[in-house]
């Protein structure tokens, strides 16, 4: 049989589960990219006799003796396909991982089918654009415009990378072949909290193609934080890289590594774990009662705030006196929201290679957004001199935050070291929601107190944080996320409480927005309440109370911090805000039965990380 | 996705050449579904697309349609003018949670088998009073009303060993009027409820298709069009409270509620 992609001839035989996509991949056609690999986002759309299909659902012995089709075979003699152009054109990207698979489903088109271009791509997902820039795409909108010498301040200019994203060109983190490649798949836990009694390896070393296993005694000791931070002691050092212990459903118990995936996968299957499950909770509120399961016995070196309440980190503040401030008010409202735990649900989900270069330097290909902090950290684990350790990224599939992370290059390395050979691991969707971070999930009380003309006279929060069952960024998040979303009213009397707490739940971690999206939600949705029971129009309450130039912002404390108002538009963007809501020209409501509300919120987010990322580079005059 | 464990595939060309049935096969029809999640327990595939199984056959009898059919061509089909019903065809594909693309690989039978819900093929045969032809092994046959074939969810008749080889629409069937309704929590989402009303031929009987608001597919038949009441009344004898089907595409209750909106919307749009 004969394998016929974008013209070329292929001998190579697929294995008889293979499914299309691994088995283009493994061609060289690395524009055919892995989103879910379950038929829902169409990464990985290829055309099968000019016919769109998700080619991580198609057999791949179904495709012999058929032409097949992908990104890199779409130009034709050089000349871009006009969809192409138009995605150039409509800037209709932004990491670029779901391109091919839009431009190949968006291509395959016709003139009905253009017609609704919701139904057209649905079963292609993008994380970034949003979709309008698709669409424009589709429908033949420009917004590039040419960078002409002397004129190109203010234009919208083409991505640099934008020719090498609609061709396929663009390499993602695991787009790329290398000899001698091992394979890394996880066995992770059942259970909610337990302790390993032990690991029967033998079975899964005996799987023909199984090269390690990797369990809590081949790891350091060493604890350490999984968040990135510039300074590490930021967060609290409570993982290991395998532990003994489990503390959620999903953690890693164990490692395979082999020369395929399959035999990892059966390596992992064939692994005997003895478990003693130990109690678990699963709500903070309950984590932090006397009495309920210490999920880490850990000392002061940890830097974990109280472990035996499960309370990872607090954050209190306290100006003005609030009761005072609520007596003097005519109005207060107080409610508590809540939400819900979320995945960054990136296009390429977290992945890396690691291997030992001739020089003898350990190489780390990851998609992450720290690789500079991810080498520290490495470097900190394993003992490693800064000069031995080279951690890089290839053009990264989104991130959000979550890949402010070393959430797999831990593990390749120590595989790598163990193995002495490249050694790759590619987390499946279902790890990116089991074995990844999400977003904090939070219950936040709110109570304002204001006067009849909507002067606020008194802001109470109380927040807690489901840090899940470890700390990574659970401090950091707390602490902004009880900032901006406060700080940007004035009023004399505030009082924050917030906690961080542990659950045997999988862990939280970065997600843009660092804690405010949920805070904003709460505070907002407060002050549009307020605002109701007042009988003053919401934007009319937010323009009396917010910070103005020569304000100080202030949420928990009135010590110099390092943010200060660099310029101010606040003002303006009120009014930009209401003059768009006013023209009310948007879609309308989709039949009369339909009601329609309004309501408005604002926020305001720190422009750099707290106590910002630093990056040095030093220039000398040569001799 | 890969499918690891799998380490055969059988291609039959003719019947006779299926094999004994044995643990940790799995028949192929489009693999939209097998491989889109991990199926460790199996180890073959048994790949129906080789048998040739004439995919849409039209006759004075009805319509049949292969379970190898894709769905794509089902869309495609053109009926005679007689067969007013089908418009319902196309209706019923685009109730597709799946994206067109997914149309060109995934099977009628595929849907059937599955036994969700929303499985919109099912809502067509119900409606149109599709029975299923299986095959089972050793050579015989049999068949069932698609109403005993689907019976819960992700629950078919089907015995090991057994396969579906066609879903038979009846012509008098496809001569009926047909009214369709379609909810879901998001525009183009997964159906929560999708009812079809199907009035006409030589009886002149109206009939009521229930599906994906329920756990299994319902057709509740009147000798003639019922009154609002005893439309709303059937529903509620027909329809017992644990029927109604709850997962995060929609509650029990908003399942019921459209239910009976739609069923009345149906009853009034075939009244006339």
């Amino acid at each position: 049989m004969s394998y016929v992609v974008n013209g070329q001839h292929h001998g190579e035989q697929p294995v008889p589960g293979q499914c299309l996509r691994t088995f283009l991949r493994q061609l060289g056609w690395f524009g055919v990219k892995k989103g879910c690999d379950a038929g829902d986002c169409g990464a990985c759309t290829v055309w099968l006799d000019g016919e769109p299909v998700h080619s991580c659902l198609v057999p791949a012995f179904r495709a012999a003796g058929r032409e097949v089709t992908t990104i890199e075979g779409l130009a034709r003699n050089g000349e871009l396909h006009p969809m192409q152009r138009a995605f150039l054109r409509a800037q209709a990207f932004q990491c670029g991982f779901c391109t091919p698979g839009m431009i190949m489903t968006a291509a395959s088109l016709n003139q009905a089918q253009r017609q609704d271009v919701a139904w057209a791509m649905k079963g292609s997902l993008c994380r970034c654009t949003g979709y309008r820039a698709i669409e424009d795409a589709i429908r033949e909108v420009a917004h590039v415009e040419e960078a002409v010498p002397g004129e190109a301040i203010g234009r919208s200019v083409g991505a640099p990378a934008g020719p090498e994203v609609v061709t396929g060109r663009a390499r993602y983190t695991l787009d790329v072949a290398m000899d001698g490649l091992l394979h890394l798949k996880i066995l992770r836990s059942p259970h909610a909290h337990a302790r390993i009694r032990a690991i029967r390896r033998e079975d899964a070393l005996a799987v023909p193609g199984v090269r390690a296993v990797l369990t809590h005694e081949d790891a350091p000791p060493r604890l350490f934080s999984t968040a990135r931070h510039e300074d590490p002691r930021a967060d609290p050092d409570d993982t290991r890289i395998l532990d003994d212990v489990v503390r959620h459903v999903g953690q890693r118990v164990a490692a395979v590594v082999a020369d395929s995936d399959a035999a990892a996968e059966e390596g992992c299957r064939r692994l005997v774990v003895d478990y003693e499950p130990l109690p678990a909770v699963l709500d903070p509120e309950e984590a932090m009662r006397p009495g309920a399961p210490v999920i880490h016995d850990k000392g002061p070196e940890s830097r974990i705030l109280h472990p035996d309440r499960n309370i990872v980190a607090e954050a209190h503040g306290h100006v003005g006196d609030v009761a005072a401030g609520f007596a003097a008010a005519d109005c207060v409202h107080e409610a508590t929201y809540v939400t819900q735990r979320v995945q960054h649900a990136q296009l390429e989900t977290h992945g890396a290679i690691a291997w030992r270069d001739a020089a003898g330097r350990m190489n780390v290909r990851s998609s992450t957004q720290t690789p500079f902090l991810t080498r520290d950290a490495l470097c900190a684990l394993f003992d490693l001199d800064p000069a031995t350790v080279r951690v890089f990224c290839a053009r990264v599939g989104g991130g959000f935050g979550g890949k402010q992370e070393m959430l797999v290059e831990d593990i390749v390395v120590l595989a790598a070291m163990r193995t002495g050979r490249p050694v790759k691991l590619e987390h499946t969707r279902q790890e990116q929601f089991i074995g990844a971070t999400s977003r904090h999930p939070m219950r936040v009380r709110v109570k304002l107190g204001a006067r009849r003309d909507g002067t606020l006279t008194a802001i109470e929060m109380h927040v807690v944080a489901n840090t899940g069952a470890y700390g990574n960024h659970a401090a950091g998040v707390l602490h902004h996320g009880c900032g901006e979303c406060v700080s940007v009213y004035r009023c004399p009397n505030k009082k924050i409480d917030g906690f961080a707490v542990y659950t045997n739940t999988v862990p939280s971690g970065a997600f843009r927005g660092y804690g405010l999206s949920q805070t904003n939600f709460a505070v907002e949705q407060a002050m549009d309440e307020l605002a109701a029971r007042l009988g003053i129009d919401p934007l009319a309450l937010r323009r009396r109370n917010v910070v103005v130039p020569g304000d100080a912002m202030i949420s928990t404390s009135t010590e110099p911090d390092d943010v200060e108002m660099g310029s101010y538009g606040l003002d303006q963007c009120l009014d930009l805000a209401e003059a768009a809501v006013r023209r009310a020209d948007g879609a309308a409501p989709p039949g009369p039965d339909w009601r329609v509300g309004e309501g408005f919120a604002l926020g305001m987010i720190d422009t750099i990380p707290p106590h910002g990322h630093r990056a040095e580079a030093r220039i000398a005059p040569r001799d | 996705m890969d499918l690891n464990t799998i380490t055969e595939i059988a291609t039959p060309r003719r019947r006779s050449e299926l094999g004994a049935w044995r643990s940790g096969d799995a028949w192929l029809g489009g693999g939209t579904w097998l491989f889109s999640e991990p199926q460790p327990h199996l180890s073959r595939l048994i790949d129906l697309a080789g048998l040739g199984w004439p995919s849409l056959r039209l006759s004075h009898s009805g319509l049949e349609i292969a379970a190898t059919c894709r769905i794509a061509e089902l869309d495609a089909l053109a009926l005679p003018a007689a067969w007013t019903a089908a418009p319902l065809i196309n209706q019923c594909c685009r109730a597709f949670l799946a994206s067109f693309k997914i149309w060109n690989m995934a099977t009628v039978g595929g849907n059937v088998c599955m036994a969700l819900p929303a499985g919109p093929m099912i809502s067509l045969a119900v409606a149109l009073d599709g029975s299923c032809l299986i095959l089972t092994p050793g050579g015989a046959e049999r068949r069932v009303a698609i109403t005993d074939f689907v019976t819960g969810p992700q629950r078919n008749a089907l015995a090991p060993g057994e396969v579906l080889r066609a879903i038979e629409l009846p012509a008098a069937a496809l001569a009926r009027r047909t009214a369709f309704r379609q909810i879901s929590l998001a525009p183009l989402g997964r159906s929560a409820a999708l009812l079809v009303g199907t009035r006409g031929g030589p009886d002149g009987r109206f009939a009521l298709t229930v599906t994906a608001a329920t756990a299994r597919p319902l057709r509740i038949g009147f000798e003639n069009l019922p009154s609002a009441q005893a439309l709303a009344r059937r529903i509620g004898e027909e329809i017992a409270d644990e029927l109604w089907f709850s997962d995060p595409h929609g509650t029990p209750a908003w399942r019921r509620h459209m239910t009976l909106e739609f069923a009345e919307q149906i009853r009034r749009e075939l009244s006339t």
